[in-house]
């Protein structure tokens, strides 16, 4: 059962439970969506921090978890408009300097292990959010197009080309890995 | 392996640290305390003890009881006798004239 109510009277116990039940889960897809972990730090506390502050605009018509995504997406959104520039430069310069220094780890658990991870990351942003949204997050077609603000037949059409996007990306990389995902 | 598991299975050391966990808390809490907004009660209480130390509920009963006192010494005041009243429209419309002469000076 979720703690609406003590959430609107802003009880201390309430925001901790909001904390502790959705702050990995909204990260996770953040890190997806932004592919910048410190941007998704950002973005999910900038998140929460909308949500506190608008409260009472919660009617509860969805459960919080989809709630705390429409803002969540809001505010990836706007990151990553903001950051989209200094993020590629910065992400080119490290790299660069990673790989001159031959740092690049290829033991277990790195970035160049992540076959999904930077299988999405090469899907524009539109496609990278409704695989994040359809296939990480788990929402519906019909709850995704809310999310969104658009209609069912747009996501619809978006999740199929993102799919073949991913799929070309994926089978690029690594052809079976594709096929046993889907 | 569905994409969802390998999604986590990829994203299981993307979590908050204990101490970024703990601050975003505390960031919310005191965000939630400066937001929580005071009801009437408590704004006029506020604002009452503001500017003086008389209990508010003390002020608003001797307002009452002194309002009550002087509506009645003073009710008949406002009181209007109709007959009184009546007389005096009625000498009101006979003063009343139509002027059809005369220069209008501006």
């Amino acid at each position: 059962m979720e703690p609406i109510e003590a959430l609107k009277r802003r009880e201390e116990a309430a925001i901790h439970w909001l904390v502790d039940s959705f702050s990995d889960r909204l990260l996770k897809a953040a890190t997806l969506i932004l592919s910048d972990q410190h941007l998704a730090e950002d973005a999910v506390q900038d998140c929460f921090v909308d949500a506190i502050a608008n409260l009472e605009s919660f009617r509860g018509e969805s459960s919080v978890y989809t709630w705390l995504y429409t803002i969540l997406l809001r505010r990836c959104y706007q990151l990553r408009r903001k950051n989209s520039q200094q993020l590629i430069l910065s992400t080119e310069v490290i790299d660069g300097v990673l790989t001159r220094q031959g740092t690049h780890s290829s033991g277990p658990d790195t970035e160049a292990d992540w076959v999904f991870r930077n299988a999405v990351k090469k899907l524009k942003y539109k496609y990278r959010e409704v695989i994040v949204l359809f296939y990480y997050a788990e929402f519906s077609i019909n709850e995704i197009a809310k999310l969104l603000g658009a209609p069912e037949g747009t996501i619809k059409n978006r999740l199929y080309r993102a799919r073949r996007q991913l799929r070309n990306v994926l089978e690029k990389e690594d052809g079976h890995v594709f096929k046993s995902a889907f | 392996m569905s994409l969802k598991a390998r999604f986590d299975e990829e994203l299981q050391d993307v979590v908050f640290s204990k101490e970024d966990r703990a601050r975003l808390k505390d960031q919310l809490v005191r965000l939630a305390r400066e937001q929580k907004r005071p009801g009437l009660r408590e704004r006029l209480t506020q604002f009452w003890h503001g500017s003086t130390e008389v209990p508010l509920p003390a002020a608003v009963a001797v307002v009452i009881i002194m309002g009550l006192g002087l509506w009645t010494a003073y009710s008949n005041l406002l009181a209007v006798d109709p007959a009184a009243a009546a007389l005096f429209f009625k000498a009101g419309s006979e003063t009343y004239q139509v002027i059809t002469q005369g220069v209008s000076v501006l």
